[in-house]
């Protein structure tokens, strides 16, 4: 029961082929998770690299709270079930459940309890003695799952499991599988291409593609939110109508026109398209309209509310029985109508009359439409816009945005004519400014809350806390140095600011900076860390002292008290410990006995049940030849001779099969109780005996402590103090452990975490990398260490100044922008330093993220 | 010429098409091969420098005990928690170093002169116990020759061990700066998980190296000396003198050129037939027992087995025996008048080549048969079927299903048997003993090159047997100059075949 | 109409099958033919060898009787080499699954270049080298016991492992993957699991170490002419050869014949006993390699 934290998993094969970049989920206990994607997206990559079967290139996979990217698989406490099942083929099912555990040396009274229980809980209980090659695809199934469970793993991975079984029984070994993880309430992770096991198994569905993820998130979002079109067209069978339109806002909807047919165009409110940009309801750009096969009808009801109909001139049809598909096209269709791109499939309750070639009318219901942008294919109305984009016009020094005023100093731009301002959402600060605005609804999606406000005719979306509710009044401001502004043909005339700029450094050690700079203070650090660690060993191994020596004048102080009666004390123990010994001894033989009659006892039921058996054939075969006989002398006509002939033959050749059938069945389950019952036997007796000789040794224990609690005590704080000398070296050599970032010659230390992070990431190549580490603009810190900068210009916005330095790090001209309060002139030159925790930290060659 | 183009031509046509292809695809094989030559070298040279690479880092970043490496191996290894990798590593210097002192360098400084003390040896009368013969032993070249191989080898390893302590201790240095401490337990537990395979490769390749790539070097290099009967201990260096003797053709060697290009052409007809033959009456008698109707197949089978059974030293022995001079089959031939009276059947070339065909496939057809019957057995049944309501009639079937088919899947297995018939020592040594010899017909062959045992039937291999065992003068150079040659030509050919057909190339996604 | 052809089908059928069993019939008599000569000869006394049959009063035990004097110890040549083909095919199974394991199952770097190198070195005639390898082992003091011949057959093993390697890849991976995850070692997954399941070609390499010994008279007559063996030192493959060799004093015919069948009837009785894991073996790994 355990959660998993993947972050920035990769996985780069030595060619430079990324099978899987910048993988992150936090997957928490008891969690279904599905990976699902077409063959070669780096789904059953991922797993293995849970699994430690391949080894991960970059980042960190916790399983629990414990690093395991470099534990062998059999230390991950992880099971795997294997596509083709992989059972040892040489080995009986009980073998093949029990291996993982005899291989762990597990007692074997236990290993058998866990075997039956596992074979009872799928229904194994017959099979057990049997060899893989004599069962079907799906019993080999649940024996390969009864391995996995066996070992109550903290996760379960399963390779695509279901994909070598037929329909039917993939349907049941599918509801096997979500009961056997309510029932075991541990942490699944399922591969599989196909998208029914994902929606029907999964508590979060992680669709991937080309080795990225596409979009995480519980099944019933994934089909009704796709991120992007391959979503959309991935989840559901059949697969997403698409078609090419393009939107056009009216008065008070938005109008939805096909590009490649003349169908009538749909009209959608403006609501459901709030969130998209305004530039995709201007009518000229492309977009992707999906619907899916049951959001459009030809039924006679939806029909009668006559808005969005549109004629489909029907190809084929697809009946399942329960439902119908009925195949068309918007347009008339030539020969076999192959690739279009006004397809539809429209699903019926049946044919309704129609057969091929006829033209009917059919109803979108508008609700359940997506739309995507042709050319990224990413959803244009998102349930978190990244921006609002918004008309905007500036003539003079005055801005008519939220109403007009005089024009923030920081804006570059003089003069535009109703161009649009994007601001993104994170630019907006709620709660101090001076713009107001009615907040019109609010949408909360996990931990942050979306409202829509109006602020004098102008919508926009932005974050607000959970206290704001419907209709109240907010503030708020704009970090304009954040927008991009572009004029009416789209041309951008003031780009916003990148908001990290790159450095570019290598990672070094303490050694080798100390060697580079014969920088003291860098030793300073040093010497200061490894005195903290010392100076904090110092006080633990104090008190440790102290205590050692209250325990031991209090140990000696006891001894000397019972010093007298400790002769009585022992011979006390050896009675006592006497007995226990008798009891245990008793408790072999009668274990011995229990057995040796059990075992006559079964001998005897197998003799007799072997006897009945014989008897009830003997019996059979006489009666059979009896009436043979006497049939043949009663009938004379030829046919029902040679027939009665025939079925005797037949019984002949077929008897002894069936009783040897019989025999060995019979004999298995005898031998199944007998084997049930010795394992009873043996497990009572290993419980008593284990119970009887822990008390043995607790009685001495007890005699020893209350006699010479001296030994004990010393023996107890020399562990103690070993296992602190331990921990005390390690700390000391972690405190050695410092890196630093080397710009030119300047050298700044990073943060221990994150050292951990690039050092798990990359290994002991790391010296030999270098790093693009992106600043963002307040991540400076003035400092005469840091890096020598020239001012070269500056921007003013208005509340803050962002002055744009160019430097020079490795040869190469490095530009930068800080905001600062304090006035600098140009020209003057600053020592910059980078606050380390604020950037992000990328290995520049492969381009991965490490922090 | 497209696809279709071809598929229109007749049969005819299209086997000339095929085989212009063929010659073609050598042709095209050559010059890619030299095209790809400056790639290859590229990489090689990448290959080379990679190793001075680390070396020069090594040394510049190392930290001292990085440093110690170059001097003493598993130097840093032991200080650094890896003490059994470190013991191994300084055993083999200590052994290198004690091996080069004893045995290498007396060795090494008279692999020059190959030897010039030739030992002598003079009677010392001693009262005590008469006269005795008193041997103070000379140089041996063999010795020194073998020994100075020996020692190159050692050196090569002493070479790859010493730059791979150094990598170890340049990684291990890196490895303790980034915190990651090596512990010595992890030797072991990596010996049976991530570097399993020096376990399992360690003992079959010391055996391997000892007692086949030794020798085989030692041949090479042998066939620069003059080492024969008359030279026994001392030989010395002659340089390509043996392999001008072979070509030039001068004075009394100038039969050896002509000798040599008929018996390479007999060895290469021979395999050729040989083989071919093998394989198909193999082939044919398989189809035969796995005909449908066909009852008692393990009958037939175990016959054939027989033969793989008995050593087959026995039955060619026994075979020979009847083919002598008033064997059975002997008889039976004088009977049929193939064979003039009192001779022997190996007396006229074209018999002997043919009886050693036949007795080859009397001995290699069982094992060719399990061979194809194991295949016939895993042939998809439902090409057969197919084809049949294609209507093929069973020859059509065979040429275009089982045929194709066998060729694919056995065309390694055949060439190996190829480049084993070009070697197959055992028939010709025990049958014919090369037969009709050369001076029979009028060729002088030089005692250095076998003499007159050298006969027609020989082989390559038995006529370097004949030069280097048997001949009075046992020119042992001369004979690993063939050697070297039979292995050059079985290279090329291998070569040539061997790159061009498809079942090797997808070896690895076969498994 | 139909009565007719289907009658003619039918008798087509039946006259090509007896077609195959007179071929079949043929085939097996000229492969048994010589090793019923071998028997008849072994029990002549004077060795004219003109009758196929021995006449009536040619029979005699003679040949088996002088097997067993003094100067051909028979028995002590079928012990020696019974002795060494036994611990041949013992060792060098181990060595042969080890390698064509390694090779087959790890990924390791020079694993390419090494299963190029056995193919070259398979190249080059082998008994060039004989004179190398007695003069090591003179080195090792070996070179006068016939048992170093072991010590040469053992340390060739790792040449043939093509038809085990064969075998090995047919095992399909996961099982491999599914124990490293149970908390076993790739030493678990090859004694455990690997070996249990290669039954038959285990069998195969047994069956081919074993019998490789006594077929090798190359280099037992070797050792015999330069390490200077007495007569009970030879293997019996030496011994034989010499008594079917004219030149050679021992040289006696029958005895040759009797010696011959004595030692075929033991090794033909192992063969049909393991017969079918060597045609297994041979389909099996011969093939897919």
């Amino acid at each position: 029961m355990a959660s998993l934290k993947l972050e920035h998993i990769y996985k780069v094969y030595p060619n430079g082929h990324k099978a899987v970049s910048d993988f992150n989920m936090n997957i928490k206990d008891g969690e279904f998770i599905v990976f699902v994607g077409p063959s070669g997206c780096g789904k059953s990559t991922t797993l293995r690299m849970i699994a430690g079967l391949e080894d991960i290139s970059s980042g960190e996979l916790y399983i629990g709270d414990t690093l395991v990217n470099d534990m062998q698989p059999k230390d991950r406490d992880i099971a795997m079930v294997f596509q083709n099942y992989a059972l040892y083929p040489h080995m009986t099912v009980y073998e093949n459940m029990a291996f993982g555990l005899t291989l762990r040396k597990v007692p074997r009274a236990e290993i058998h309890e866990k075997v039956m229980w596992a074979a009872d809980v799928l229904g194994l209980k017959d099979y057990l003695d049997r060899k893989p090659k004599a069962m079907s695809g799906g019993q080999r199934q649940r024996v390969s799952l009864g391995r996995a469970i066996l070992r109550n793993p903290k996760v379960m991975l399963l390779d695509e499991p279901l994909s070598n079984l037929d329909a039917k029984l993939r349907g049941q070994m599918r509801s096997m599988i979500s009961k056997l993880h309510q029932q075991l309430k541990t942490t699944f992770i399922y591969v599989t291409h196909d998208q029914v096991e994902a929606m029907t198994l999964g508590t979060r569905v992680v669709v991937m593609k080309l080795g990225r993820v596409q979009q995480i998130d519980s099944p019933q979002n994934l089909y009704d939110h796709p991120v992007n079109k391959f979503v959309a067209g991935f989840i559901g069978t059949p697969q997403m109508n698409f078609f090419n339109v393009t939107l056009l806002e009216g008065k008070d909807d938005v109008e939805v026109r096909w590009s490649d047919c003349e169908q009538p165009s749909l009209r959608i409110s403006k609501q459901s398209v709030l969130k998209a940009e305004k530039k995709y309801l201007r009518g000229d750009v492309p977009v992707c309209l999906g619907f899916r096969c049951e959001a459009v009808s030809a039924e006679e009801e939806e029909l009668a509310k006559k808005d969005n109909i549109v004629d489909v001139t029907i190809s084929h049809f697809e009946e399942l029985g329960n439902e119908t598909l009925i195949y068309g096209d918007l347009k008339e269709i030539e020969g076999l109508g192959g690739e279009s791109t006004t397809s539809i499939i429209i699903k019926a309750s049946s044919k309704m009359g129609h057969k091929e070639g006829d033209v009917i009318k059919a109803r979108i219901d508008v609700e359940r439409i997506h739309l995507f942008d042709a050319k990224s294919e990413m959803t244009i109305i998102p349930s978190i816009p990244e921006h609002n984009v918004l008309p905007v016009s500036i003539q003079n020094e005055k801005m008519d945005l939220f109403g007009t005023f005089n024009k923030p100093v920081s804006i570059p731009v003089d003069f535009l004519k109703d161009g649009t301002i994007s601001i993104p959402l994170d630019a907006i600060t709620v709660g101090k400014g001076n713009v107001e605005a009615k907040v019109l609804l609010v949408e909360d999606h996990e931990d942050k809350h979306l409202a829509l406000v109006k602020a004098n005719d102008k919508e926009l979306f932005v974050f607000v806390d959970e206290k704001v509710k419907k209709g109240d009044k907010i503030v708020f401001s704009v970090n304009y140095s954040r927008a991009t502004f572009k004029d009416e043909k789209e041309m951008v005339v003031a780009s916003p600011l990148a908001d990290r700029d790159n450095l570019f450094a290598t990672f070094v050690n303490l050694k080798t900076a100390y060697e580079d700079t014969k920088d003291e203070n860098l030793m300073a650090i040093r010497n200061e860390r490894v005195n903290k660690v010392n100076e904090e060993y110092q006080k633990i191994e104090a008190d440790f002292n102290a205590e050692k020596e209250t325990a031991i004048n209090e140990a000696s102080k006891k001894e000397q008290e019972i010093a007298p009666e400790v002769e009585t004390k022992r011979q006390e123990l050896e009675k006592k410990n006497k007995e226990l010994t008798e009891k245990l001894a008793q408790a072999r033989n009668e274990y011995r006995t229990g057995v040796k009659e059990a075992k006559v006892k079964h001998a005897q039921i197998m003799k007799d049940e072997m006897a009945k058996i014989n008897a009830q054939y003997k019996e059979m075969w006489e009666k059979e030849k009896l009436d043979y006989k006497e049939s043949m002398m009663k009938n004379k006509d030829r046919e029902t001779r040679s027939q009665r002939r025939l079925s005797y033959s037949i019984f002949k050749e077929s008897f002894p099969q069936m009783k040897q059938n019989d025999v060995e069945r019979k004999t298995n389950s005898l031998d199944f109780e007998k084997e049930t019952e010795l394992n009873g036997l043996r497990a009572k007796f290993t419980q008593t005996k284990t119970l009887l000789t822990d008390q043995i040794k607790e009685n001495k224990k007890a005699f020893e402590e209350e006699c010479f609690p001296l030994k004990i005590v010393n023996k107890e704080f020399a562990k103690r103090e070993k296992e602190l000398q331990e921990k005390k070296a390690n700390d000391l050599l972690h405190a050695e452990l410092i890196f630093f970032f080397k710009f030119n010659d300047q050298f700044f230390l990073i943060p221990d975490d994150i050292t951990g992070r690039i050092i798990q990431g990359l290994g002991n190549k790391v010296f030999t990398k270098t790093f693009r580490i992106e600043v963002p603009h307040y991540g400076f810190k003035e400092s005469d260490k840091g890096l020598p900068f020239k001012v070269v210009s500056f921007i003013n916005y208005g509340d803050t100044k962002m002055y744009k330095c160019t430097g020079e790090i490795f040869g190469e001209k490095v530009v930068v922008y800080i905001d600062k309060e304090r006035e600098m002139e140009l020209g003057s030159s600053v020592n910059l330093e980078p606050i380390i925790p604020e950037t992000q930290i990328y290995e520049n060659e492969l381009n991965i993220r490490l922090y | 010429m497209t696809k279709i183009q071809y598929l229109s031509l007749s049969k005819g046509e299209r086997f000339l098409v095929n085989t212009g292809d063929f010659f073609k695809g050598i042709g095209t094989g050559f010059v890619n091969f030299f095209k790809g030559i400056p790639l290859a070298l590229l990489k090689l040279w990448h290959k080379i420098c990679a190793p001075f690479r680390t070396l020069k880092n090594a040394w510049v970043g190392g930290t001292w005990f990085t440093r110690g490496n170059f001097l003493i191996f598993g130097f840093s290894q032991f200080f650094h928690k890896e003490i059994f990798r470190g013991i191994l590593y300084l055993l083999y210097e200590a052994v290198f170093i004690w091996f080069l002192i004893v045995i290498g360098v007396p060795n090494l400084a008279k692999l020059g002169t190959l030897g010039t003390f030739a030992g002598t040896s003079e009677f010392i009368s001693d009262p005590s116990r008469g006269t005795t013969l008193s041997f103070v032993s000379g140089d041996n070249s063999f010795q020194i020759l073998l020994y100075s191989i020996v020692t190159f080898l050692f050196i090569i390893i002493f070479i790859a061990l010493w730059y791979f302590s150094i990598r170890d201790a340049k990684s291990l240095q890196d490895n303790i700066a980034v915190g990651r401490l090596s512990k010595n337990s992890q030797f072991f537990t990596d010996l049976t998980n991530k570097n399993y395979h020096t376990l399992l490769l360690a003992v079959p390749l010391v055996g391997l190296f000892a007692f086949t790539v030794i020798p085989v070097v030692f041949m090479i290099i042998t066939g620069f000396t003059n080492y024969s009967n008359a030279h026994a201990d001392l030989f010395d260096w002659v340089g390509f003198d043996n392999y001008g003797i072979l070509f030039s053709g001068s004075g009394e060697n100038s039969a050896v050129v002509t000798v040599f290009l008929r018996v390479l052409a007999w060895t290469l007809l021979w395999a050729l037939i040989a083989t071919f033959t093998n394989y198909f009456l193999g082939m044919v008698i398989a189809l035969l027992i796995n005909k449908k109707g066909i009852k008692l197949k393990k009958l037939w089978r175990t016959i054939l087995i027989l033969t793989i059974a008995v050593p087959q030293f026995v039955s060619l022995l026994l075979i020979n025996r009847m083919l002598s001079n008033n064997g059975i089959l002997t008889d039976l031939f004088v009977k049929w008048g193939w064979v003039k009276p009192s001779f022997s059947p190996f007396d006229n070339v074209l018999l002997a080549r043919i009886l050693i065909i036949v007795v080859n496939m009397w001995v290699g057809v069982p094992y060719t048969m399990l061979i194809c019957s194991g295949i016939l057995m895993n042939i998809p049944e439902d090409l057969y079927e197919s084809a049949r309501i294609d209507g093929a009639s069973s020859f059509k079937m065979y040429t275009a299903i089982t045929l194709p088919y066998m060729l694919f899947i056995t065309f390694p297995y055949l060439l190996s048997q190829f480049v084993g018939n070009i070697n197959n020592f055992n028939i010709i040594y025990l049958l014919s003993q090369g037969a009709p010899t050369f001076k029979s017909s009028g060729i002088i062959i030089p005692s250095s090159f076998g003499g007159n045992t050298v006969g027609e039937t020989d082989l390559l291999i038995t006529w370097i047997y004949k030069m280097s065992m048997i001949g009075d003068d046992k020119n042992y150079a001369l004979a690993c100059v063939l050697g070297l040659l039979v292995f050059i030509v079985i290279a090329i050919l291998s070569l040539v075949f061997y790159g061009r057909s498809n079942s090797v190339k997808n070896e690895e996604d076969f498994q | 109409m139909a009565e007719k052809h289907y009658a003619s089908k039918r008798l087509a059928e039946k006259s090509n099958r007896i077609l195959v069993y007179a071929i079949l019939i043929l085939v097996s008599v000229i492969w048994v033919l010589p090793f019923v000569y071998l028997i008849f000869q072994s029990f002549i006394n004077i060795p004219s060898s003109k009758s196929f049959f021995p006449e009536a009063g040619n029979w005699t035990g003679q040949n088996y009787a002088n097997l067993f004097n003094k100067d051909t110890p028979f028995f002590s040549w079928w012990i020696n080499t019974f002795i060494i083909a036994f611990f041949t095919a013992a060792l060098q199974t181990v060595l042969v699954l080890m390698t064509s394991y390694a090779l087959s199952r790890l990924r390791f770097s020079g694993r390419q270049a090494l299963m190029k190198l056995i193919l070259i070195l398979g190249m080059f005639p082998g008994f060039l080298g004989m004179l190398v390898i007695y003069y090591i082992l003179k080195l090792l003091g070996l070179n006068t016991s016939v048992f170093s011949l072991i010590l040469v057959y053992v340390a060739s093993s790792a040449m043939s492992y093509y038809i085990a390697k064969g075998f090995f890849d047919t095992i399909p991976k996961s099982l491999d993957e599914a124990v490293l995850i149970d908390g076993g070692s790739k030493n678990t997954v090859f004694w455990q699991i690997i070996l249990p399941l290669s039954k038959p070609i285990i069998i195969y390499t047994i069956l081919v170490s074993f019998t490789g010994p006594w077929g090798d008279f190359m280099f037992g007559s070797y050792i015999r002419v330069a390490g200077g063996l007495q007569a009970s030192q030879y293997t019996v493959a030496v011994g034989l050869q010499l008594l079917a060799n004219e030149g050679h004093g021992l040289h006696d015919y029958g005895t040759f014949c009797a010696g011959a069948v004595l030692v075929s009837i033991p090794i033909t009785a192992l063969f049909f006993w393991l017969q079918r894991y060597y045609v297994e073996g041979i389909a099996g790994g011969a093939v897919k390699g």
